[in-house]
């Protein structure tokens, strides 16, 4: 195991260091350039020249390739083109509040989406199981960007019950802060809740008509401990495989989340990085973001051989 | 995640990782607490970022000033003293002290150096906090700010300010050297400046005593005093940039607001000057800007009450505003304005005649419709208003809605409709320009041409327009300042980055060379209505329509308005006279 995952690991820095190169090679491809941001679009070419000059970006790519990576490698990012301010800095405040983000939105669809699913198997084709069908129905096949902005209109905007946008410090205000929260964290669950049920729902009526619940039944045992106890355990193994690619999305989710509460994480970092092509800043959240996935991954394939005893890696 | 896939289950084989089931259980849950007081740990330490010493602020009684003169521009007087209250108007009676006010911003601002332009939202939060030696006020006109008056000598290369007694947010006293400093740093290359340009005939700033300032000029500059009122010109302290201070990290002005912290992304917090020049202002006790990217968002914020005041309200939402019983909306007409922009040097259009006849193709009506929801106003003549003193209204209509004298004028200069192959450019990034983009590709489609509408992200546009990579483009773009010198910024043929593909007409250069060092106005009137035509007849661009901007505010909010035309987006100047009524 401990092989396995060392292996693992290398892989994963090889990976990301791959995804980073390309990243950092190619964004600088793209049209557009940074002087203008930073001067206008008014200002003169020898001007934008000059600022590019200053920035080092008139430098052959593959230079300022290499000297990104050596100064990543020393763990340095670097500071913006656009506020000259350093990037980590920058990060080490929008990346807590996009994973509290993700973590907040999948408790909430754990908590909500299993006890959903189990009760949809547990009343199959029943008044229940076609209730919670739609609702999962309805959640899957709304986009985000529908819930949020319906959300926002109605709770934010018409009844003022919640706050429409923005962001609270926790120290500031910790009520205030969670209810900030609670709007995007629902509208990134609402999706999420619907792929956790509908797994715990297929997955949980799969194991129930397994031969050992039906010796269970036999024995004579209830239909509380052989849901709960015998059942819904082995049933739980693809839902947190689910869960972990859920993750995933999730970290793609909080793009549109952040951008329509007015979240200030990381993602609405990287829209403004590339609507003003600031380069170190979209290599570095794209590296982060690159490694936060693969970690993600790993993490999923470990917790999945943890919880199936069948499943070892060597 | 492939590796789940890949790996078959070896259901018999014992179980190396010696974790049990409950203890994975309980590593998550760790997992999600370690997470929260991770969060709870970054936001501990984001709290302080950036901030300074800010002192407790205290409604400061007194009145306001009064000191009520007529205002001028300034411009074209050759030996005037123009004077004329910086503030307006004597404090209303029922003014509620104190408050604080949410402003949503357009965007995150892109940097705090106050000399260098870059957009609406960092000059939001630049003006609260410095201040010009003359500033817009609420009907367009320069009024004083630091300079109290200024004499412009008769032969127009002197002028001498004479300035307020004031300090600085850190209680330095401000001074004439202040000023000589704040232009030098402007007029140096290394700092990239916006208006170093305009600042190129200014040969010598001298304190010859520390409340007045001289200015020594080459050449005369009509509009020298319409520059120096822009934010961009905004006074920093000598001791300051001396000590190695960097406008661009640390805000520090005279203004009526300082700095007190800056959070990137969430907000930027600016609290009252008790030591404001103005006596009895401002009212508001403390700013707090909140960066809205998202146009929907921040209109949302508005009504649902998370903000007071909102900038750059999309033309669709204007109505929603109008007609709401708890918001205002003040905008002012014509702030910006709409064209095409020809590079004259692709075929078709180095042909003047081409371009001639493009100008009857163009439905602007529709445009005004399509792209401000009919918050708007068409331009068939050239780009000088009527409420200037320049304004001829021989060009007013010049140019109308009439395809079939397009066709016939193409016809004219040699061109077949039905054979012309076109690109337009435009962005999708902003709507606006998408749409009247939609409107001309139809228009000419109309016509028989084959129009291609190529719409880019802004970046991308900038960077191929500054490029002259394109043929003819969509472009919205606003005048810096009323006095009709800004045409120097579309037609000159060298320092323009407007039409730096579009236009190099020697005849035009002359004209504008000497308006610029005219100081008799009539004179001046006759040169750039000469110029005006010029650019009609030879038509390096077709105008189609001014839009109205403008702010949606609270209806608690009193005493904000909206400076008119180009000048809208100074309408933070009058920030130190808002207030919060209760509601």
């Amino acid at each position: 195991m401990g092989a396995y995952i060392v292996r693992r690991l290398i892989q994963s820095a090889v990976l990301v260091f791959l995804v980073a190169s390309f990243m950092a090679i190619f964004i600088q491809l793209l049209p557009g350039d940074p002087a203008y941001t930073i001067l206008g679009d008014k200002a003169s070419p020898e001007r934008a020249a000059a600022v590019r000059k200053q920035l080092g970006l008139d430098r052959p790519i593959y230079v300022q390739y290499a000297d990104w990576i050596g100064n990543v490698a020393r763990g340095n990012f670097g500071n913006s083109l656009i506020s000259d301010r350093p990037i980590l800095n920058d990060l080490a405040k929008r990346l807590p509040r996009t994973i509290e983000l993700i973590v907040a939105s999948m408790i909430l669809a754990i908590v909500v989406g299993i006890p959903l699913g189990v009760i949809a198997a547990n009343y199959r084709n029943q008044m229940p199981d076609i209730l919670v069908s739609i609702i999962s129905l309805l959640g899957v096949s709304t986009p985000v960007f529908v819930s949020g902005t319906l959300l926002l209109l109605v709770f934010g905007v018409r009844w003022q019950i919640l706050p429409a946008t923005g962001y609270v410090s926790i120290t500031e205000n910790p009520l205030g802060h969670l209810e900030h929260l609670l709007m995007p964290a629902v509208t990134l669950a609402l999706l999420e809740a619907a792929v956790i049920l509908r797994m715990t729902r297929s997955s949980l009526l799969e194991v129930l008509s397994e031969d050992y619940v039906r010796t269970a039944r036999a024995k004579g045992l209830g239909q509380r401990i052989v849901l709960y106890q015998h059942a819904l355990r082995n049933a739980l193994i693809p839902v947190v495989t689910i869960i972990g690619i859920q993750a995933g999305t999730l970290l793609g989710g909080t793009v549109i989340v952040e951008y329509i509460f007015n979240w200030p994480g990381v993602s609405t970092y990287l829209l403004a990085a590339i609507n003003q092509r600031d380069y170190p800043v979209i290599q570095a959240i794209i590296l982060i973001i690159a490694t936060l996935f693969v970690l993600l991954n790993l993490v999923t394939d470990l917790v999945y051989a943890a919880i199936d005893p069948r499943i070892k890696y060597g | 995640m492939s590796e789940t896939q890949s790996q078959s289950p070896q259901p018999v084989e014992p179980r190396r990782f010696a974790m049990s089931r409950r203890s994975v259980l309980r590593l998550g849950i760790a997992a999600v607490a370690a997470t929260s007081v991770g969060s709870l740990m970054a936001a501990c330490g984001s709290s302080s970022d950036n901030s300074t010493s800010a002192s407790t602020a205290s409604s400061g009684g007194g009145s306001a000033s009064t000191a009520a003169a007529s205002a001028s521009s300034g411009s074209g007087s050759a030996s005037g003293t123009p004077s004329g209250s910086g503030s307006s108007t004597s404090e209303p009676s029922n003014v509620v002290k104190g408050g604080e006010l949410k402003w949503a911003l357009s965007s995150d601002p892109p940097n705090q150096d106050p000399h260098i332009s870059t957009g609406t939202a960092a000059r939001a939060v630049k003006i609260a906090i410095y201040n010009r030696l003359a500033r817009y006020w609420t009907k367009g006109e320069v009024a004083p700010d630091l300079a109290t008056k200024w004499d412009i000598s008769t032969d127009g290369l002197t002028y001498t300010f004479t300035l307020v007694d004031t300090t600085f947010h850190d209680g330095t006293p401000f001074t004439a050297d202040d000023v000589k400093a704040s232009i030098e740093r402007i007029q140096d290359p290394k700092v990239g400046a916006t208006q170093s340009d305009q600042m190129k005939p200014i040969t010598s700033v001298t304190a010859s005593d520390p409340r007045t300032a001289v200015f020594k000029l080459s050449k005369p500059a009509a509009a020298l005093i319409s520059v120096l009122a822009l934010p961009e010109c905004a006074i920093v302290s000598k001791k300051f940039l001396d000590g190695g201070g960097d406008p661009n990290k640390t805000m520090m002005g005279t203004g009526p607001f300082k700095f007190v912290s800056r959070e990137p992304g969430v907000n930027v917090v600016v609290q009252k000057n008790d030591k404001f020049f103005r006596e009895g202002m401002p009212y508001l006790d403390k700013i707090t800007y909140l960066p809205y990217q998202n146009e929907d968002t921040r209109v949302a914020a508005l009504k649902s009450g998370d903000v007071d005041i909102a900038e750059y309200i999309p033309w669709k939402d204007m109505d929603s505003i109008d007609k709401s019983n708890d918001l205002n909306l003040i905008t002012t007409k014509g702030s910006s304005f709409m064209l095409l922009i020809y590079n004259t040097k692709q075929k078709p259009f180095d042909d003047a005649k081409v371009r001639h006849a493009l100008g009857y193709a163009f439905d602007r009506d529709s445009i005004v419709q399509a792209a401000f929801f009919g918050r708007g106003e068409i331009i068939t003549g050239g780009l000088i208003t009527e409420d200037s003193w320049a304004y001829d209204a021989k060009l007013k209509d010049y140019y109308s809605y009439d395809p079939d004298k397009a066709k016939q004028l193409l016809t004219e200069a040699g061109q077949d409709p039905k054979s012309m192959k076109l690109t337009l450019m435009s962005t999708g990034q902003y709507g606006m320009h998408q749409s009247t983009g939609e409107v001309c590709q139809k228009n000419l489609q109309d016509l028989g041409i084959d129009c291609k509408l190529d719409l880019f992200d802004w970046a991308t546009e900038v960077k191929k327009h500054t490029e002259g990579d394109y043929q003819f483009r969509v472009q919205g773009t606003s005048p810096d300042f009323p006095d009709p010198d800004y045409l120097t910024t579309f037609l000159y043929s060298t320092a323009v980055s407007q039409s730096r593909d579009s236009l190099s007409d020697q005849q035009i250069d002359q004209w504008l060379d000497e308006a610029r060092q005219e100081t008799d106005q009539a004179k001046r009137k006759e040169l750039y209505n000469q110029i005006e035509e010029r650019a009609a007849e030879i038509a390096p661009y077709t105008l189609l329509c001014w839009r109205d901007d403008g702010y949606g505010t609270r209806k608690t909010v009193q005493g904000f308005e909206v400076l008119p035309r180009m000048n809208v987006f100074q309408s933070p100047n009058t920030l130190e006279q808002v207030w919060l009524k209760k509601s």
